[in-house]
């Protein structure tokens, strides 16, 4: 009987739907703001989580072909965006899922924005990625062709999703921003992203990912993902050191806390320090920013949050973290990825010098 | 100098003259020092746009200090309102912050990293000499500097512990102030990795923590925000004290808690007349604009609710209005609220976000 549901509604969304594509065709997010692949969910089948979109809309989830439709209860309406609440069915399988909308206008798909699990893990492991620069032409080897191997790596790994930490771009541009999401899409784990200086360009960064200041949790642990791509002026003045402290209050019962955050610089708000280092410390910060390893003298100097750095991902760098019952242990940085283009092989060159004689 | 047409701004029908400075931009980098005109509706950009912040009238309300870039760092910049000229300081460092006027307008005082060092000096310029100088004896480590309106705090404090009193110093920082004036700052009251932060006074050659002389175990708590009342006799400041920040208050009686709420309470700002703080809290679940009488630190409500915050208060010359920022309309625009909180309304509704209000003291001149 289900099955039958099942198939009507992919006929129906067959007949009655042009060829939905994902976001908007410049990349940047259409109906669907949140979730998005820079900020999904991950949950277990029944529970409920945010939705944030232009409009009221009808959302379902797709996954190879099948569709399965979301209840949702919108909360209110404020400024150009809706909020509401979706519930996952009850017998959804585990996997990845694209969130697709609808209304009278518009139609939207946001992919890999829901991530469904049999259980949420006490014991797991995450990736930490950082300044990935997608647009740089400052290797022989293309920016692309490093980041695939790298993310291809990560999705061989132990790692439960990834945490990426600002400078996923080298300009900031539209342009780069498009390109960041097909390298994204090939992740096989959820990727929750940071902004950094280098993505600061005009609006770019919140048109493809809406939030730049967000938590989630992943199980007992929390996670507290902030703006610091202009730390010396941002944070003081907009909405962000309040969001910081009702963010900071929600994950308080956490086993861990973890902030996110593309860099720490003792000169950053003071307000947002205050927040987080001081009144209601973070377990662990992770940033990246400087392009290597933490040195003796990189610290918070308020004494009790924990500092994770990690090189460049550009430069071919990403670090596994793993998460138990005695806190975050970071692994050595991986840096197997080459920069350089792989040399011709001999047999091609030996094929092609009897193609020349 | 020209009105921002994408600013529609609603006429201000409340009876409310003046200006109210702010900062608005599509990106930080565009950020930009911004006047609106309670009389006429009018809004000008008047800054240079260049990451514009940090605004301060001048107690005439003739001028506004704010933070600018410029190449290498940022700048104070002085914006005349009757010329409409931005005046840059010539500055020595390359990164100043945070500029504030003396009480007679004669100099402003504002942060600056001296010689690449993380840790902020205070400087003050002086509008006369057109020279800025090194206060608090070079002294590193401290941030966001108000001036003290009087001496009066400091005539009034008489430690118990003479011998401490004597080894800080503050006789001499008595006799400076009435000299040269004094400022309150915020400065680095032990060193990482377990660092404090202490209220100090400032004069030119001196600095003491102020706490120190009045409470014993000064450098267990973190404090922020310090704000002397408009005649310089009670300061306002904010202390994680207790667990989460508060609102205090040193005045004639000591210290006194004003905000006593186990949520967290930011950002103290007196009423002209000395009678009210109004300051952010998050005790209903929000940032909210509150206020607390002084006399009796009895709490209310003026602006905020659920789905959306309110932050930045700052009072109009009479004490009956408010202006401040909140993202009640889905991002940060500038609203109105009575006194108490019973007529409210938004004043900008612009495309990019606005922000930092600060009211004008008292009417420009026509």
């Amino acid at each position: 009987m289900r099955i039958n549901r099942i198939i009507i509604l992919i006929v129906s969304c067959l007949v009655c739907m042009p060829a939905a594509h994902a976001r908007q065709e410049d990349g940047s997010l259409g109906l669907i703001r949140v979730p998005n692949n820079g900020r999904p969910v991950i949950a277990t089948a029944g529970d409920a989580f945010e939705i944030i979109l232009l409009e009221e809309a009808q959302l379902h989830l797709e996954r190879e072909g099948l569709v399965f439709p979301l209840e949702t209860n919108w909360r209110e309406s404020r400024g150009k965006r809706v909020y509401g609440e979706a519930t996952l069915p009850a017998d959804l399988p585990a996997g990845c899922y694209s969130l697709c909308g609808k209304n009278s206008e518009i139609q939207d798909v946001n992919l890999r924005s829901v991530y469904i699990v049999e259980a949420l893990k006490e014991s797991y492991a995450f990736a930490h990625i950082t300044d990935m620069h997608t647009g740089t032409t400052r290797h022989k080897r293309s920016d692309r062709e490093i980041l695939l191997e790298l993310l291809g790596q990560v999705n061989e790994s132990d790692a439960d999703f990834s945490l990426i930490t600002g400078d996923v771009t080298d300009h900031g541009t539209a342009e780069e921003f498009l390109s960041l999401l097909e390298i994204l899409d090939t992740s096989r784990i959820p990727t929750f992203l940071a902004p950094g200086n280098h993505d600061r360009t005009d609006s770019n960064y919140a048109d493809f990912f809406e939030h730049l200041t967000y938590a989630f949790q992943y199980g007992r642990d929390g996670y507290l993902s902030f703006d610091t791509k202009d730390y010396l002026i941002a944070d003081e003045m907009n909405v962000q050191n309040s969001l910081l402290y009702l963010y900071r209050r929600e994950l308080r019962p956490s086993r861990w806390s973890v902030g996110m955050t593309h860099r720490y610089d003792p000169d950053m708000g003071m307000r947002s320090q205050l927040t987080l280092f001081v009144d209601d410390p973070l377990d662990y910060l992770l940033v990246g920013h400087t392009h290597r390893e933490a040195r003796t003298g990189d610290q918070i100097p308020w004494g009790k949050t924990r500092l994770i750095m990690t090189p460049a991902a550009i430069n071919g760098s990403w670090r596994l973290v793993r998460v138990d019952d005695q806190g975050l242990h970071q692994e050595a940085t991986v840096t197997t990825v080459s920069i350089t283009p792989p040399e011709p092989e001999e047999k091609d060159e030996e094929e092609e010098k009897k193609g020349n004689q | 100098m020209f009105i921002t047409a994408s600013l529609l701004i609603l006429q201000a029908s409340l009876g409310q003259t003046g200006a109210v400075a702010f900062i608005t931009g599509p990106t930080p980098f565009e950020y930009c020092l911004t006047c609106l005109d309670l009389d006429t509706g009018d809004v000008k950009s008047v800054g240079r746009g260049l990451g514009d912040s940090a605004p301060q009238w001048s107690p005439d309300g003739q001028r506004i200090a704010y933070q600018s870039r410029v190449e290498g760092g940022y700048a104070v910049c002085i914006h005349t309102l009757d010329t409409e000229e931005n005046f840059l300081l010539p500055h020595g460092d390359e990164w100043n912050y945070e500029p504030a006027w003396s009480p007679d307008g004669k100099k402003t005082a504002f942060s600056c990293a001296v010689n690449e060092s993380p840790l902020r000096s205070i400087k003050v310029y002086d509008f006369e000499s057109g020279t800025e100088e090194v206060w608090g004896g070079g002294h590193e480590g401290l941030l966001s500097p108000v001036w003290l309106p009087s001496t009066d705090m400091l005539k009034a404090l008489d430690p118990d512990d003479q011998m401490a009193a004597d080894s800080l110093g503050l006789f001499a920082l008595k006799e400076e102030a009435e000299k040269n004036g004094a400022l309150l700052a915020i400065g680095a009251a032990s060193m990482p990795p377990k660092l404090s932060t202490e209220i100090f006074i400032v004069t030119r050659d001196t600095v003491v923590p102020l706490l120190s002389l009045l409470t014993e175990d000064s450098q267990r708590y973190v404090r922020y925000a310090v704000r002397p009342d408009h005649k310089g006799r009670q300061i306002a400041y904010e202390c994680n004290e207790g667990g989460d920040r508060e609102i205090f208050m040193i005045g004639r009686r000591g210290i006194a808690n004003l905000s006593n709420h186990h949520a967290a309470d930011w950002n103290p700002h007196w009423s002209r007349d000395n009678d009210w703080i109004a300051f952010e809290s998050f005790r209903d679940g929000f940032s909210g604009i509150y206020r607390s009488q002084v006399s009796t630190a009895n709490v209310s409500l003026i602006a905020g609710g659920k789905g959306y915050q309110c932050w930045a208060p700052s009072w109009s010359p009479d004490g009956k209005w408010l202006v401040y920022a909140s993202d009640a309309s889905g991002h940060s625009q500038i609203h109105l609220s009575s006194f108490d909180g019973t007529n409210q309304k938004q004043l900008t509704r612009g495309e990019a976000e606005a922000m930092n209000p600060v009211w004008q003291p008292r009417p420009s001149k026509k």
